[in-house]
């Protein structure tokens, strides 16, 4: 791990399409600790991104999903009255505009992870979105804390 | 006659180079915000040295969790490296608990230090960087116990206590998995733009600084940057927390005061006459034909020739009055310099003779390196772990 470079922790986004219209600025992933759910059947950890994303098209885009070497499921999430449930239709991005992806409400799960993920450490996630992109970011590992609520809920794979 | 030669060439190669990166200007009172004031995080060596004492400092000294290794000081330094470099530039976290209080820097710079007990615990001593371990015992010693070395020092700096408090405040959160606190000490000097261009008083009311080698000097980088090894670029830091006896200090006329320190109170010029920018003359006797710079005094015990000085940044501290009604205050000593032996052949000479040991007493004392500095990409600490 120590040769990883912390580039990235301040914020950088790439994507794989010439004319990207998404940007993805100041991501984390939150680091797992004792609070972290875990699949009861495999044991796997699984926890949150956090960002902001923006659109600079005219047309509202939604973000759909993803995949990351970290975790074998990402799922779109928002927290409602303290419960976590996954976006089915996705998570709009406005059209010349953004959305923050915040501890408490929006967030990216990764689920069942590869291994379990500590501050300090990094990790690369792809997010599709509905206009056919896929952008990479690569977001540091930071502990976060976290009201009770918001983690309480029951929300296994 | 002996003349202090370390002035003079101060003043001869003064403004010939400015060979460092990060040299704040002092904020002056032209400025319009001194809030948004900001210092260069990156660059060769640590910001937080070679600038003009801010207002405000906490130290924080921490202490590896049991388990800690090379790879989670590693984890640890890349966290708190892109935390510093955007609480410095006035940027919050994603994660700030108070966003909005990272938004006045005012000069804001974050200095980060290892402790020799830092590369016993991660089982690599061998990448301690300098042949001393520790700072020698003296019979002036008194310590408590409260603000003894540790394994990891950060030093935070600027004009504003709010961002200072909230730039600590967010770090020691972000290093909780790797580490603990093992002690603070919190500092002061003159606020920004008082007293502009002299050096701020310490509370026994002395000019503190005096015969430093002047920022963005070569002289500076001279007595400050390591220049080879492991530590190149980076320096050795001493922190002597020490106490102020005030109830037999204030007690004393200006006279004793101004012969204990060999320089006066009221403007710092030596005793051997002039202004306090004129060498001390060690051979010049007063009218009862004694030295007029008594062979005790501070500034002529802690005097260096040949250029063997070091970098001294004292901040004063006040932890108020105790029960008893003493005032506990002092002053936190911290001197920065390429090579450590500087220090302790002063440190010797003073606590055997100094003058001020009366009315003095070191009552804590850490020593740590400080790596160099770094560019985006990189952390703090890197070059000496990852050798």
């Amino acid at each position: 791990m120590l040769g990883l470079s912390i580039s990235a922790l301040t914020a950088c986004s790439t994507s794989d399409s010439a004319s990207s219209v998404i940007t993805i600025s100041d991501p984390v992933v939150r680091a797992n600790d004792e609070m972290s759910m875990q699949n009861e059947a495999t044991g796997k950890y699984m926890t949150g991104s956090f960002m902001t994303i923006a659109n600079s098209s005219d047309e509202e885009i939604y973000l759909t999903g993803g995949s990351s070497d970290a975790a074998a499921i990402i799922e779109i999430h928002e927290v409602i009255n303290g419960e976590m449930l996954p976006m089915s239709d996705g998570l709009a991005v406005p059209a010349n505009g953004d959305v923050k992806l915040r501890m408490g409400g929006y967030h990216v799960m990764l689920m069942e992870q590869a291994k379990e993920l500590k501050a300090g450490e990094e990790v690369t996630v792809t997010l599709n979105f509905s206009n056919g992109e896929s952008v990479d970011y690569t977001a540091p590992v930071k502990m976060i804390a976290m009201d009770d609520e918001v983690y309480g809920a029951e929300m296994m794979p | 006659m002996k003349k202090q030669s370390t002035i003079v060439l101060a003043i001869l190669v003064g403004g010939l180079a400015l060979v460092a990166n990060q040299i704040a200007a002092p904020w002056n009172s032209t400025d319009s915000n001194l809030g948004s004031n900001t210092v260069p995080f990156y660059g060769q060596h640590q910001s937080g040295i070679e600038i003009q004492r801010q207002a405000n400092v906490t130290l924080v000294a921490l202490n590896l969790i049991e388990g800690s290794d090379i790879e989670s000081v590693g984890r640890m330094m890349r966290v708190w490296t892109s935390d510093a470099a955007l609480l410095t530039q006035g940027k919050p976290l994603l994660t700030d608990s108070q966003a909005e209080m990272a938004e006045n820097p005012a000069n804001l710079t974050i200095t980060f230090g290892f402790g020799h007990s830092l590369f016993e615990k991660i089982g690599r001593p061998e990448l301690w960087p300098i042949a001393e371990t520790a700072i020698p015992a003296y019979k002036i010693d008194k310590f408590e116990g409260r603000w003894d070395d540790g394994d990891v020092l950060i030093q935070v700096a600027g004009d504003d206590a709010n961002s200072v408090f909230h730039a600590v405040h967010e770090l020691v959160r972000d290093g909780a998995p790797f580490a603990t606190l093992a002690w603070q000490q919190r500092g002061f000097v003159n606020a920004a733009g008082v007293n502009e261009g002299e050096d701020s008083r310490n509370l026994l009311g002395q000019i503190d600084g005096t015969a430093n080698a002047k920022v963005g000097t070569p002289e500076f980088a001279e007595r400050t940057w390591v220049q080879e090894g492991s530590l190149v670029n980076g320096t050795t830091m001493v922190i002597r927390r020490t106490r102020m006896n005030f109830g037999t200090w204030d007690k004393l006329s200006t006279t004793k005061k101004d012969a204990a320190l060999g320089r006066t109170l009221a403007d710092g010029a030596p005793l051997s006459g002039g202004d306090i920018n004129t060498p001390m003359d060690f051979g010049a006797q007063n009218h009862e034909g004694e030295p007029a710079i008594p062979d005790n005094a501070h500034a002529k015990l802690a005097f260096t020739d040949n250029n063997q000085g070091v970098t001294r940044r004292g901040w004063n501290y006040d932890d108020g009055y105790t029960v008893d009604g003493t005032h506990d205050a002092g002053l936190i000593f911290t001197a920065f310099q390429s090579d450590l032996e500087r220090y302790l052949k002063i440190q010797a000479i003073l606590a055997e003779m100094d003058a001020l040991n009366i009315w003095t007493a070191p009552v804590g004392s850490a020593l740590f390196v400080i790596p160099a500095g770094v560019t985006e990409g990189e952390w703090i600490g890197q070059s000496l772990l990852e050798p």
